[in-house]
């Protein structure tokens, strides 16, 4: 009972402290989207542009509250972000100057980017899904032939994978795939072919990570003296792979996928564009070329949001899987 | 967890940062103030009699045009996803590409930059600031709701409403534009102020149903309910948005439709493809029939199955030497700008660009009023820059003490090339110079007179791109070489290189005018600034698409993408 209550306590203050963290990382990720959007020049000459009379300019940075303070427009910023209000897109929905009348009844900017997330989840979860198969029979093929040269073409791939330019291979397998090939739509969304040529693309870079984890775990379990007990007791090689070893092995690996489940949600902004799938990537590239400054904050704050709940589930996770970090509060 | 989350930061970051060096067509190009041309021009400007524009008498003994009944679905590959689908975009295509086969205007310019009868049948000018217009009979909009002249001023009224302050604004004028019902049939539009251009600018006024702008004005931006040969279906954003043709399209039956052919596509669908290579790819596997703005590469690969069609288009490319107003001394001798103008390779510049032509010693393409014929381009001739520049040394001018700073405008495409390119014509000459590429805020300010002005004696050249949609060289002259006023730095002249009150005058003059007057006028200023070595005119900017070999397509500078103008290639 009393080592229960120990590790109860340890857990809630493991929870307590990462949810500390979350909120800290998230006000100041909202505070960087912030300033980084006023940063990147004036946001009134960026939407009306250089044709733009100085009275339009005026008028546009009265009516959206940008000649305020900036401690005040940042504190406004917060209260609305807390309240789940990013405002109105500047441009989405309306290609108007600042009518006060029309921006009323503008275009609100969270609903357009949580419409885009189901198409972003579908992309990231197909890609996860071919990255962590991939990974998984790579890694433990060059397990189990350490040194061979069958290795050594995994390593070569999985490195391929790490380091490969996704624009580029999404570029490159549309040409050969797509032009050449014919076996796939070049781009867009809809069918389960669409979703082919983006996943794969997307899945590169983790591939390579989890496979190069899955390897090192492995050739780690598999040097244990368990391992060896079992062989000398006739257990065949994928047997103490596949029931002995992956499991003990796992840990390190489900934080790996953890962790490239985030770096995906992320890469989509790239992968979107080039394949046009129109999820919140792609959103939020177009937001971007048209300044929408609402827009902008809303999306990457969505996506950021996303991956430091992925981060963290990842991190309660591997908590749950090592009794170590349970224990040592997440210390280890 | 902490370094994780930092590494994510910063690829967010870098996303942020990346991607707000990019632009859209919008944010490259500076369009000419067309506010301009008419500010100070008199209220005696107009015709002072009425002068009547009506369709062509159709021809009977033409045969009538097959009905083959509308089949397949057109497919173009656009570069960016609309804003919104609202009537008043309809006045630039790269607004929403295709609108414009739902939503028509009273009249409209054609592939060969004529103005043509759409939804009225005639049209004149009342007085120097009022066009009365004949309305066509018999149109529905796609609401089944009638298309007369208290719609179609409701109409008009919405998309110039100061109120609603839409982005078309840009080419209200000097004025306000409002519309009147005068008759059942008979609209009578009118601008404030005196305005040779109001003609062409309603060129630019989508008509929509009333009914919706009075109904239901929220639907008005995402459902467009036009007149066109198509009617507007679905817009599945960050995807595509489509339409179905009109049966009941004026069209079918009128003798003076536009277009070279009667709708032969059942359906369109303009899918959203910003990535250049995506546009490109689709084309080649025949997903798309029409892919938009192809690079050079893309435009050389094709063959087979596709091929490139490209064109004039309404931007031009543009070194703005500074001049008179501030400038270093030495760059005011004329042997030194001549000097300057001659070294440079026009046609390796061309080819260095890709998609584009050399231009006739002016900033605009053949046909645009105002257009001059007596001149071309400056010859490249770096054995005369050099005799030029030792004349001035052997006058004093300290020419070899001279370093001319180019720079250009990151959003442009292909700038770095460019502007390396000129530094080097400059170098053979003997010309000293540094080359740079500036973002937008840097650049930008330095074009303005509020800016060069604090930057007294340089000797710089700005390479630059800027679009003139009304063909009329009157916004041109006015924002490239008028007296900027220094207590108006975002006035019309705001980035002019020169100022001499003779010209003023005579430009302002010629402003007033319209018809052969004014192209006679403005020709003969267009004249005057190319002999005064004032700004030199790079490359004209073209524009093309990516085609089914199946198929022809008529476009203009205005580079419509209009299925009536895209047939079967016979």
């Amino acid at each position: 009972m009393g080592r229960a209550t120990t590790i109860g306590d340890h857990m809630t203050r493991y929870l307590l402290r990462r949810t500390v963290n979350t909120l800290v990382l998230l006000l100041v990720l909202v505070s960087f989207v912030f300033l980084a959007g006023r940063m990147i020049g004036d946001p009134a000459l960026n939407i009306l542009g250089l044709n733009a009379s100085g009275q339009a300019l005026e008028n546009f940075r009265e009516n959206t509250g940008l000649n305020d303070p900036l401690i005040e427009q940042y504190g406004r910023f917060l209260t609305d972000v807390i309240s789940g209000d990013f405002g109105v897109s500047y441009r989405y929905g309306f290609s108007v100057l600042p009518s006060e009348e029309l921006r009323g009844a503008g275009t609100e900017v969270l609903p357009l980017v949580l419409e885009r997330l189901p198409a972003t989840f579908r992309l990231a979860g197909v890609a996860i899904f071919i990255a962590v198969a991939l990974a998984l029979g790579l890694g433990l093929v060059a397990a189990m032939r350490p040194g061979s040269w069958v290795d050594r073409i995994i390593n070569i791939i999985a490195l391929a994978g790490v380091s490969i330019v996704q624009f580029w291979l999404g570029l490159v397998l549309i040409v050969v795939v797509s032009v050449h090939l014919g076996w796939l739509p070049t781009s867009g969304y809809g069918t389960w072919q669409h979703v082919i040529l983006p996943a794969l693309t997307l899945a590169a870079r983790p591939t390579g990570r989890i496979a190069q984890v899955v390897r090192s775990s492995m050739l780690d379990e598999l040097s244990k003296p368990y391992v060896e007990t079992a062989r000398s007791k006739g257990a065949s090689t994928p047997r103490i792979v596949l029931i002995h070893t992956l499991k003990n092995a796992s840990v390190p690996i489900v934080t790996m996928i953890g962790d490239e489940l985030g770096a995906l949600l992320t890469g989509a902004v790239l992968v979107e564009t080039v394949f046009a799938w129109p999820g919140v990537g792609l959103l939020l590239v177009d937001s971007l070329v048209r300044r929408d400054l609402p827009l902008i904050q809303a999306a990457i704050f969505v996506v950021a949001t996303l991956v430091i709940l992925v981060n963290f589930a990842v991190d309660v996770a591997y908590s749950f899987l090592d009794p170590k970090i349970r224990l040592a509060g997440g210390r280890a | 967890m902490s370094k994780r989350l930092a590494k994510w930061c910063t690829a967010l970051a870098m996303i942020l940062v990346v991607a707000a060096c990019g632009g859209d067509e919008d944010t490259v190009t500076e369009v000419e103030d067309t506010a301009a041309t008419t500010t100070q021009a008199p209220a005696t400007a107009a015709p002072d009699e009425p002068t009547t524009t009506a369709a062509p008498t159709p021809d009977t003994t033409a045969a009538p045009p097959a009905m083959a009944e509308p089949s397949g679905t057109l497919v173009v590959a656009v570069n960016q996803e609309p804003q919104d689908l609202a009537a008043q975009g309809a006045y630039k295509e790269i607004n929403a590409p295709g609108l414009r086969n739902v939503v028509e205007t009273l009249i409209a310019v054609d592939p060969s930059g004529e103005i043509i009868p759409v939804l009225a049948t005639s049209w004149e000018w009342v007085d120097d600031r009022t066009i009365r217009f004949e309305l066509r009979e018999g149109v529905s909009f796609h609401d089944g709701t009638a298309l007369d002249a208290e719609a179609a001023a409701t109409a008009v009224n919405w998309v110039w409403s100061s109120e609603n302050a839409f982005t078309i604004q840009e080419f209200a004028g000097p004025g306000e534009i409002t519309a009147t019902a005068t008759g059942p049939l008979t609209l009578e539009i009118t601008e404030s102020e005196a305005d040779p251009l109001l003609e062409w600018r309603l060129t630019l006024n989508g008509i929509t149903s009333a009914d919706q702008i009075e109904n239901d004005p929220g639907s008005h931006f995402d459902t467009p309910i036009g007149t066109g040969p198509y009617v507007f279906e679905e817009w599945a954003r960050g995807q595509y948005w489509s339409a179905t043709v009109n049966h009941d399209w004026w069209g079918w039956t009128a003798d003076d439709a536009y277009g070279t052919t009667l709708p032969v596509f059942a359906n369109l669908q303009f899918v959203f493809r910003p990535e250049d290579a995506s546009r490109a790819a689709m084309a080649q596997t025949g997903e798309a029939q029409v892919a938009m703005f192809p690079s050079a590469e893309e435009c050389a690969a094709a063959g087979g199955d596709y091929k490139c069609v490209a064109g004039p288009s309404d931007t031009y490319l543009y070194g703005r030497l500074d001049h008179s107003l501030f400038a270093d001394s030495r760059l005011q001798d004329s042997r030194v700008r001549q000097a300057i103008f001659e070294s440079i390779d026009y046609e390796a510049l061309v080819d260095l660009i890709g998609l584009a032509s050399v231009p006739a010693g002016q900033l605009g393409p053949e046909g645009s009023v105002g257009f001059s014929s007596a001149i071309s381009q400056y010859p490249y001739d770096p054995d005369n820059a050099r005799r030029l520049l030792d004349e001035a040394r052997g006058d004093g001018v300290d020419v070899d003490g001279m370093s001319i700073e180019i720079i250009g405008r990151d959003t442009t495409p292909r700038i770095s090339p460019i502007v390396e390119a000129l530094g080097g014509f400059f170098t053979e000459i003997g010309l000293n110079n540094t080359v740079a590429v500036q973002v937008p805020d840097i650049f930008n300010p330095r074009v303005r007179i509020a800016a060069y002005a604090e930057e007294p004696g340089r000797q710089l050249l700005q390479v630059h791109v800027k679009g003139n949609p009304s063909g009329d060289y009157g916004l041109t002259l006015f924002s490239n070489y008028a007296c900027p006023d220094i207590d108006n730095p975002t006035g019309p002249s705001r980035s002019s290189v020169f100022c001499n009150e003779q010209f003023d005058a005579d430009l302002l003059e010629a402003l007033t005018l319209t018809g052969g007057e004014r192209d006679t006028a403005l020709s003969d200023l267009v004249k005057f600034v190319h002999d005064e070595y004032l700004i030199i005119p790079l490359a004209l900017l073209d524009r093309g698409y990516l085609l089914d070999s199946g198929l022809n397509f008529d476009f203009g500078i205005d580079h419509r993408v209009l299925a009536v103008y895209i047939s079967a290639a016979s």
